[in-house]
C-alpha cells in the first residue's frame, strides 16, 4: 500500500474509533427499579377517627391524614370491581374500609396482605348503605355521594409497602355474632352450606350481580353475593357444608359475605341435617294432570298431600320433560306454599283462564310454557328439596304419544286409594283419557269444566 | 412487447439527416483552488448526450445543434454553471471554466434530520423526500428541503412509488414496496452520489415508479479522493453526529477504495424521549481491470436504533402539548422508552462494470440480510400501561354513560398532568407479586422481522448511435422473511405464560407454555416471496424532439409458512400456505418537443399492474394462512404534461399530471364497537381506487449574481375514488373481550360489511396545496444565507373505512338501525375535517474557507423560525363503530375516542462543519 497514504489512514481509524468509543445512548438492558415504599409516611390517624369525620354527608377530607391498612380483597377472579378493601391489622382487625379505585386488576398492585398506606387529604369519605367508603366523587342530581378515585390519581394516595405480603387471618365467627365492626374485615364462617332452593344454581345470573343464601345448621342465613362478571360466574353453588372466608358487606341491614374467589369456599362436608329434609314427604304426589281438549287454556296440574300433616313446600320443585326430552324443559320452585293434610295445590299455566273456566283461582299461576302447561305428551317429576325424586308421570325420555303415559286433548287422574308417590311411573296407579286410547288408555277427549275436577280429590 | 419493438425499429429505419458537426472544448477548474476537476458533466440544455472531463480536466465533444444555447457543467461537490453559448460553423474553445464549490452540500444532512422523524412515528409511511435529495429541480428542491418537515409528498404519492437502487441493485422492500432509508442512513458521505429520474421519465437504470428512480453509486471512483469530516449538533432527531470519510482515489494499480463510519445520537430529539443510536460503516472497493472492466465490492452496515413516538389526541396535546410522548417513563433516573426500533440490515454488493463506447453493462449480486424489531410493552390481564389510555383521562368522566363527572374529570386532569409518563415501578410492583408466582402481567418484547435477501440484476445500456439508445435489464429478487415476537425483558417476573388473554387459547400448541426472556412467542412465521423482472427501453432524441417508449413484465410469488400451531386456528395456522401468483407487465413513453434550446414541452404516460405487496395479501399471517378472498393485481394509469424553461436568469418548470389507482387492498388492525359486535379485527379492503391530479410549479429567478428568488408551489387533489369493500375477520370462538361489558362478535370470524362510502374523500398524503417563496444571497466572500416562507394547507387525517359502511348505522343492542341514524345526521357526524393551515419561515447559511490546503465548511439552519404549531397528520381511531357510541363520545366535544394527531416541529436548528484535507 501507498505509504502517504498510512498517516490519514491512521487518523482515520483513530476517528473511527473515537466514534464508537462514544457510546453516549443508554443501552436496553435496565436494571430493576427502586420501588418507592410506604415506609416513608407515618400512619397519624386510625379508622375509628377517620370515619367520625363522617355526620351526614359526604366529606372532602382537607386535614394530612394518614392511614396504614391491610389488603383483604382481589379482584384477580372478578367476583370484586374497581373497590379495594383493607383492615387495620392482619390479625384481629378492630376496624376495615373500602376504598373505590378505577383502576383493573388492581391485585396485581395490592394483593391479598399488602401493607397500605393511604394519604387521605383530598380523598372522599362517605357512608353509602352502611358501609363506609374513601374514593373520588360521584355527583348525580346535585346529591354528591363517593365514586372511583381516578386510575391516575391512585398514585398519589396509595402507597405500599415493601415487605412481603402478610397472612391475613379472618376472624372466625358466628352469624348471629356479626357486628358493624366487622364491615370490611375479613371473617371466615364455619360449617355454612348453600340453602337447599339455590342448589344447582349458578353463582350468579349473566352479568348481573346475584344474592345467593347461605345457612348454618341452625338455620341463621347471611347472603353470598357474586358478580355475573365474575369468573365463576356459571359455576354452579356447591352442595356441601363446611368453612367459608370472605370481606363481611353490608347492605342497610343485611350483612352480606363476598368471596375472593372459589377458594374461600370449602363445602366438602355432608350437609348438617336441617329442615332440609324435614319438608320431605312420599304422601305428596301428582293427582291430576288436565288437557282439555275444548280449552288448552285450562290445563292444570293438581298436587295432593295425603298425609295427616300440612306441608311446607320449600325447596320443592315441579320438574316438566317435554316430549322425548332428558333434559329439564322447564321447572316450578313451589316454596313459600304450604299444602295442608289432605289438601289439594292447583298449578295453571294461565290463572285468568282457570279462574273463567272453573269458577275460583288457582293457587300457582306460573305462566305459559311452565311445567304445569303440558299438551299431554310430556312427563313430570316432583321433587323434594334434598333432590329427591318422590313422584312420577311418564317416562323420562319417552314421548307420551300413543303410550300409556300420554293425556293429549284428557286428563291423567290419580286412582281413589293413592296415597303415596312413586318415583317409577305406574300405569295401574292412573286413569287416563285422550284422543287416540293406545296401550290400555281410555279414547275420550275430556272437556272443561264439566270433564275434570282440580281442587278435589 | 413485440409491437413497441417493431415502431422502435421501424423509427431507426428513418433517414438520419447529415448534419454539420462542430467541437466544443475546454477544461474545467476549481474556483478558488484552481484544482482541475475529473469527471464533471457537460450537456447542452435541451438535449440528453453528456460528455466527462478527463483526468487532467479537459472535455471536447461535437454536436450538431446550432445557435444560442446554454452549457450546463455539473460535478459532484460543484454548484452547477450555466453558460450561454452560440454554436455556429467554427469550433468552439471555451478556454478554463471555472466551477464554485458547493457550500450548500449540507444542506442534504439538513434534509435527514428534518424527514427522519418519519421513523420515530408508529406507522411505517416514510415520507418520500429522501429520494428528491440529488435533484436540482427548484421545485423538487423546495419539496424535500421546506416542505418535507411537513410531510408533504410529492404528487401524495406513498413513498413506495419511488424506485431507489444502490449500484443498480433494487432497495425497496417486498413487504411493502418502501426503500428503507436507513439501511445506509448516516453515510452521506458515500450517497450523495445520486442519479436521479423524476416521475414518468425514462431512467436507465429500470422502468421506474411514479414518482421517480434514484440510483445511488457508491464506487470510491465516482468521489472526491481525500479525507472528509464532519460533526453535526441538531435538536430534532439526534443531537449529535460525527461522520470521517476516506477515499484513496483511483490508484495507478487500478485499485480505489473508501471507508466511512458515522455515529449519530440524541438522548432524546425534539419529541420527548425519543432516543436515537445510530452508526454506520461503509467499506467500498473497486478495481479496474481494463480501460473497459471493473469490478465494485460494497459493504454497508447501518445500525439504527430510536425510540418512537405516538400520535396523541386534541385533549392530551392541550394537556402536554407538542412534544409530548407517552411511550417513555423513568427506570432509577434513566429514561426508558417501551417502544423501540431498531434496523441493522446489513447489505453485500458485488458489481461488474463493462463499459465501451457504445454498450454499458452492469451487473450486480447482492445480499441483504439482519433484522427490524420493533418493541413493545405487552399486558395480560392487567391494566393498559399506556398514561393516555381513555380510562385514564379527563374525558373518560366526562364522558361517563352515567352523566359527566367534572369534579373527578378535574382530578384525572391533575393526576395526569402529575403522571405523565409510563410508570415502570409500577410495572415491576405486579411483575414481581408473590401470589403470580413469576408469571409476568407485563413484557417488553420485540416484533422482529429477519429478512434475508438475495437480488441479481443486469442492466445493459446501449449507445449506437447519437440518436438511438437502448436499454435492456432483468432481475431477480428472492427474500426469506421471518417474523416473530421474542421476549426482551420480563421486568421482574420469571415467565411469561403465551395464552391468548382474550380468548384464552394456546399461541404456540406444540411449544412449551411457559416462555422465557429471548424465545419466540405469540406467533412464529415466515414469508417467501419472490419476483423476476426484466425491462426493455428505446430512446430517440433528435434536435426538436426526443422520445421514448419503455415496457416492463415480472412475475411475483409469495407463501407463507407457519412455524407455531395456534390454538385459534387449528387447521391453517401450521405449515405452508399456497403459494400466491401474480404476473404483471407496464408501459410508458414519453414525447419531448423543443421549440429552442430554451423552451420544451414534454408529455408522459404509464399504464401498469403491480402485485400487491405481502403485507396486503395475507389478512393475518401472525396467525393464518388465509389470504384475501378478492385479491388481484393493482392497476396504475398515470399521464403529466411539462413545459420547461431555461432561460440565462428564469429557470423553471410546470407541471400537471393526473393518476389513477385502481382494484387496491389494504389490511388494518384494531378494536372497533361495531354496528355488529365488537372485537379485535382485521379489515380488509379491497377494489380501492385513489386519484391523484394537480399542478406542480417551480421557477427560479437570477436578480444578480449574489441574488435569487425562487417559487416553487404545488395544488393538488388526491381522493378516494371508488367505494371499496370491506369485510372483517376476528376469532371466531366466541370468547369474552378486554372490555368485559362488551358484547362480542359470534359467528364464523368473518362478515362482509359490504360497500364503505367514502368516494371523494381525502386522502391523508400531507398538504395537499404548498407554496414557498425563497430569496437566496451568495456572497463572494463564500458565505451564503437563505430564507424561504412556506404556505401549507388543505391537509387531512386518515378516515376510519368501517365507520362509513352501512354497519355503522346499527346498533349492535338490537341489531336494527338507530332511529337517529338518519342519512344526513351520518353525514355531518363523519364530515372528514381538514387539518389547519399553517405557515413556517425557514432560515439556512453557511460559509467556507481554504485554510493551507484544508476546506472547511459551517452549515447552519433554523427551521420554523416562528415556532408555529401545527399538525403533520393523524387518524380517525376506529374504535367507535357505530352511530350511536361515536355521536355520544362526541357530545362533549372532548371525545375519548377523538382522531389522533402526529405534530410538526417546533423551532429546531442544525450545525454542521466540514473539513476536508
Amino acid at each position: 500500500m501507498n505509504s502517504s497514504v498510512s498517516p490519514r489512514l491512521k487518523i482515520s481509524f483513530l476517528f473511527l474509533g473515537m466514534i464508537f468509543f462514544c457510546a453516549c445512548v443508554r443501552d436496553t438492558n435496565f436494571d430493576a427499579p427502586e420501588i418507592r415504599c410506604g415506609q416513608q409516611l407515618k400512619a397519624n390517624a386510625t379508622f375509628l377517627e377517620v370515619k367520625n369525620l363522617y355526620v351526614d354527608a359526604t366529606v372532602h377530607i382537607q386535614e394530612d391524614l394518614i392511614i396504614e391498612g391491610y389488603v383483604i380483597s382481589s379482584d384477580e377472579a372478578g367476583n370484586f370491581f374497581t373497590a379495594l378493601h383493607f383492615q387495620d391489622g392482619p390479625v384481629n382487625p378492630t376496624e376495615g374500609f373500602q376504598l373505590d379505585i378505577d383502576v383493573r386488576d388492581s391485585h396485581l398492585f395490592y394483593e391479598v396482605g399488602s401493607r397500605i398506606v393511604l394519604k387521605l387529604k383530598g380523598l372522599y369519605l362517605g357512608k353509602s348503605k352502611e358501609v363506609y367508603k374513601l374514593g373520588g366523587i360521584f355527583t348525580s342530581f346535585g346529591t354528591v355521594s363517593v365514586g372511583r378515585l381516578p386510575a391516575s390519581m391512585v398514585q398519589e394516595h396509595i402507597f405500599l409497602y415493601c415487605d412481603e405480603a402478610a397472612e391475613i387471618q379472618p376472624q372466625k365467627v358466628f352469624i348471629k355474632n356479626l357486628g358493624d365492626k366487622m364491615v370490611n374485615t375479613l371473617i371466615s364462617i364455619s360449617d355454612m352450606e348453600v340453602i337447599s332452593r339455590e342448589l344447582e344454581q349458578p353463582y350468579a345470573e349473566p352479568e348481573e350481580e346475584t344474592k345467593r343464601t347461605l345457612t348454618d345448621c341452625e338455620g341463621n342465613e347471611i347472603v353470598l353475593l357474586n358478580s355475573g362478571f365474575s369468573d365463576f360466574q356459571e359455576t354452579l353453588l356447591p352442595g356441601g357444608n363446611g368453612d367459608i372466608t370472605g370481606v363481611l358487606y353490608r347492605d342497610r341491614n343485611e350483612y352480606q359475605l363476598i368471596i375472593r374467589d372459589l377458594n374461600d369456599i370449602s363445602f366438602l362436608n355432608e350437609r348438617c341435617v336441617s329442615e332440609v329434609n324435614q319438608n320431605s314427604s312420599e304422601q305428596l304426589f301428582i293427582s291430576e294432570l288436565a288437557d282439555p281438549d275444548n280449552n288448552s287454556g285450562a290445563r292444570f296440574v293438581e298436587l295432593y298431600n295425603a298425609g295427616a300433616e300440612e306441608l311446607n313446600l320449600t325447596g320443592w320443585t315441579l320438574r316438566r320433560y317435554t316430549n322425548a326430552n332428558t333434559e329439564i324443559g322447564s321447572s316450578v320452585d313451589l316454596s313459600w306454599f304450604t299444602i295442608s293434610s289432605q289438601g289439594t295445590l292447583v298449578i295453571a299455566p294461565n290463572a285468568g283462564e282457570f279462574e273463567m273456566v272453573y269458577g275460583f283461582s288457582a293457587d300457582l299461576g306460573v305462566g305459559k310454557n311452565s311445567a304445569a302447561d303440558s299438551n299431554g305428551d310430556d312427563n313430570m317429576e316432583l321433587v323434594d328439596p334434598g333432590g329427591k325424586i318422590i313422584d312420577t308421570f311418564g317416562v323420562i325420555g319417552e314421548d307420551g304419544s300413543g303410550t300409556n303415559h300420554e293425556f293429549e286433548d284428557g286428563r291423567a287422574l290419580r286412582n281413589d286409594g293413592i296415597i303415596k308417590g312413586n318415583p317409577v311411573f305406574a300405569f295401574e296407579e292412573w286413569t287416563i283419557y285422550n284422543d287416540t286410547g293406545d296401550s290400555g288408555t281410555q279414547k275420550l277427549p275430556q272437556n272443561a269444566p264439566e270433564d275434570f275436577t282440580p281442587g278435589e280429590r | 412487447m413485440g409491437r413497441w419493438l417493431f415502431s422502435c425499429f421501424f423509427l431507426i429505419g428513418l433517414p438520419n439527416l447529415p448534419a454539420q458537426e462542430q467541437t466544443i472544448s475546454g477544461e474545467v477548474r476549481a474556483k478558488r483552488s484552481g484544482q482541475t476537476v475529473t469527471g464533471a458533466i457537460l450537456r447542452i440544455e435541451g438535449s440528453s448526450p453528456e460528455t466527462g472531463t478527463d483526468a487532467k480536466g479537459k472535455f471536447e465533444f461535437t454536436t450538431d445543434i446550432k445557435g444560442r444555447r446554454i452549457l450546463v457543467i455539473m460535478a459532484a461537490d460543484f454548484n452547477p454553471r450555466r453558460i450561454p453559448i452560440e454554436i455556429n460553423t467554427e469550433a468552439l474553445k471555451l478556454g478554463i471554466i471555472y466551477l464554485d464549490r458547493d457550500i450548500s452540500r449540507e444542506r442534504s444532512d439538513n434534509l435527514v434530520t428534518l424527514t427522519e422523524s418519519d421513523l420515530s412515528r408508529e406507522e411505517d409511511d416514510v415520507a418520500s423526500a429522501g429520494l428528491l435529495q440529488a435533484t436540482r429541480d427548484i421545485f423538487l428542491s423546495r419539496a424535500a428541503f421546506d416542505f418535507g418537515q411537513a410531510f408533504f409528498r410529492v404528487r401524495g404519492y406513498d413513498a413506495r412509488n419511488g424506485k431507489v437502487f444502490i449500484n443498480g441493485m433494487s432497495m425497496n422492500k417486498l413487504a411493502d414496496g418502501r426503500p428503507q432509508w436507513n439501511n445506509w442512513g448516516g453515510l452521506n458521505d458515500i450517497t450523495r452520489n445520486q442519479g436521479f429520474s423524476y416521475g414518468l421519465q425514462g431512467s436507465g437504470h429500470a422502468f421506474g415508479g411514479l414518482l421517480g428512480t434514484t440510483n445511488i453509486d457508491t464506487r470510491p471512483s465516482g468521489q472526491r479522493p481525500g479525507m472528509r469530516i464532519t460533526s453535526s449538533a441538531s435538536n430534532r432527531t439526534y443531537t449529535g453526529r460525527l461522520l470521517a470519510t476516506y477515499n484513496s482515489g483511483k490508484q495507478k494499480n487500478g485499485i480505489a477504495y473508501a471507508l466511512s463510519a458515522s455515529r449519530r445520537w440524541a438522548l432524546q430529539g425534539y419529541i420527548d424521549g425519543t432516543l436515537y443510536d445510530a452508526y454506520s460503516v461503509y467499506g467500498g472497493l473497486e478495481y479496474e481491470c481494463n480501460e473497459k472492466n471493473s469490478i465494485g465490492l460494497t459493504a454497508i452496515l447501518a445500525s439504527n436504533r430510536r425510540g418512537r413516538s405516538s400520535a396523541i389526541t386534541e385533549e392530551v396535546f392541550q394537556l402536554e402539548g407538542n412534544t409530548y410522548n407517552p411511550y417513555w417513563g423513568y427506570q432509577r433516573g434513566e429514561l426508558r422508552n417501551s417502544r423501540e426500533r431498531s434496523i441493522r440490515e446489513p447489505i453485500l454488493i458485488l458489481n461488474h462494470y463493462y463499459r465501451s463506447d457504445k454498450l454499458r453493462l452492469s451487473t450486480g449480486i447482492s445480499y441483504q440480510f439482519g433484522n427490524h424489531s420493533r418493541s413493545r410493552l405487552g399486558y395480560y390481564n392487567a391494566p393498559n400501561p399506556d398514561p393516555t389510555y381513555y380510562r385514564y383521562l379527563p374525558s373518560f368522566y366526562i364522558n361517563s354513560p352515567i352523566g359527566a363527572n367534572f369534579i373527578n374529570a378535574q382530578a384525572a386532569k391533575g393526576g395526569f398532568l402529575k403522571h405523565p409518563q409510563l410508570n415502570w415501578e409500577r410495572i415491576y410492583v405486579a411483575n414481581t407479586r408473590d401470589a403470580l408466582n413469576g408469571k409476568a402481567a407485563y413484557v417488553l418484547y420485540d416484533d422482529i422481522v429477519e429478512d434475508a435477501t438475495l437480488t441479481l440484476s443486469s442492466v445493459a445500456n446501449f449507445r449506437m448511435t447519437d440518436h438511438w439508445s437502448f436499454d435492456f435489464g432483468l432481475s431477480y429478487k428472492n427474500l426469506s422473511s421471518d417474523n416473530f415476537a421474542s421476549i426482551t425483558d420480563l421486568l421482574g417476573a420469571q415467565f411469561h405464560e403465551d395464552t391468548d388473554p382474550f380468548s384464552d387459547t394456546i399461541n404456540d400448541v406444540n411449544g412449551d407454555n411457559f416462555k422465557r426472556v429471548g424465545e419466540v412467542f405469540n406467533y412464529n412465521y415466515k414469508i417467501v416471496a419472490s419476483v423476476f423482472e426484466g425491462f426493455a427501453q428505446c430512446k430517440v432524441t433528435l434536435n426538436s424532439w426526443d422520445a421514448f417508449l419503455a415496457t416492463t413484465y415480472s412475475n411475483t410469488s409469495y407463501y407463507r409458512q407457519g412455524l407455531f400451531l395456534n390454538e385459534r386456528f387449528p387447521d391453517n395456522s401450521l405449515g405452508k400456505s399456497n403459494k400466491v401468483l401474480f404476473s404483471n407487465f407496464g408501459i410508458k413513453g414519453g414525447y419531448t418537443f423543443k421549440f429552442s434550446g430554451r423552451h420544451w414541452l414534454s408529455a408522459n404516460a404509464l399504464f401498469l399492474t403491480q402485485a400487491p405487496f405481502f403485507q396486503n395479501v395475507f389478512i393475518n399471517p401472525r396467525e393464518h394462512n388465509e389470504v384475501v378472498a378478492a385479491i388481484r393485481s393493482e392497476k396504475l394509469s398515470s399521464a403529466d404534461l411539462n413545459y420547461f424553461i431555461r432561460l440565462p436568469d428564469l429557470t423553471g418548470r410546470l407541471t400537471g399530471f393526473y393518476t389513477r389507482f385502481q382494484d387496491e387492498s389494504d389490511i388494518n388492525f384494531f378494536f372497533v364497537d361495531s354496528g355488529v359486535g365488537s372485537d379485535f379485527v382485521q379489515e380488509v379492503i379491497t377494489d380501492l381506487d385513489k386519484l391523484h391530479m394537480g399542478v406542480e410549479l417551480g421557477l427560479e429567478y437570477q436578480i444578480s449574481s449574489s441574488v435569487k428568488l425562487s417559487f416553487a408551489g404545488a395544488v393538488g387533489k388526491y381522493l378516494f375514488a371508488s367505494d371499496p369493500d370491506l369485510s372483517i375477520n376476528f376469532v371466531p370462538i366466541a370468547t369474552g373481550t378486554a372490555e368485559a361489558d362488551e358484547d362480542v362478535i359470534t359467528s364464523e370470524g368473518n362478515i362482509d360489511l359490504g360497500v364503505a362510502t367514502i368516494k371523494d374523500l381525502k386522502l391523508a398524503q400531507g398538504p395537499q396545496k404548498a407554496l414557498a417563496f425563497g430569496v437566496e444571497y451568495r456572497d463572494p466572500k463564500y458565505w451564503w444565507v437563505g430564507l424561504t416562507t412556506n404556505y401549507l394547507a388543505n391537509n387531512y387525517a386518515n378516515i376510519s373505512t368501517i365507520g362509513r359502511t352501512l354497519s355503522f348505522y346499527l346498533d349492535p343492542e338490537t341489531g336494527q338501525p338507530f332511529p337517529e341514524a338518519t342519512r344526513d345526521n351520518v353525514n355531518k357526524l363523519l364530515e372528514q375535517k381538514r387539518l389547519d393551515d399553517f405557515y413556517l419561515l425557514n432560515l439556512v447559511g453557511g460559509k467556507s474557507w481554504l485554510i493551507s490546503g484544508k476546506y472547511i465548511s459551517v452549515f447552519a439552519s433554523v427551521n420554523n423560525v416562528f415556532d408555529a404549531v401545527f399538525r403533520t397528520g393523524g387518524y380517525e381511531q376506529s374504535r367507535n363503530g357505530n352511530y350511536g357510541q361515536l355521536s355520544r363520545d362526541n357530545l362533549s366535544g372532548s371525545p375519548s375516542f377523538a382522531p389522533k394527531y402526529w405534530y410538526g416541529y417546533g423551532r429546531t436548528y442544525f450545525l454542521n462543519l466540514t473539513v476536508n484535507f
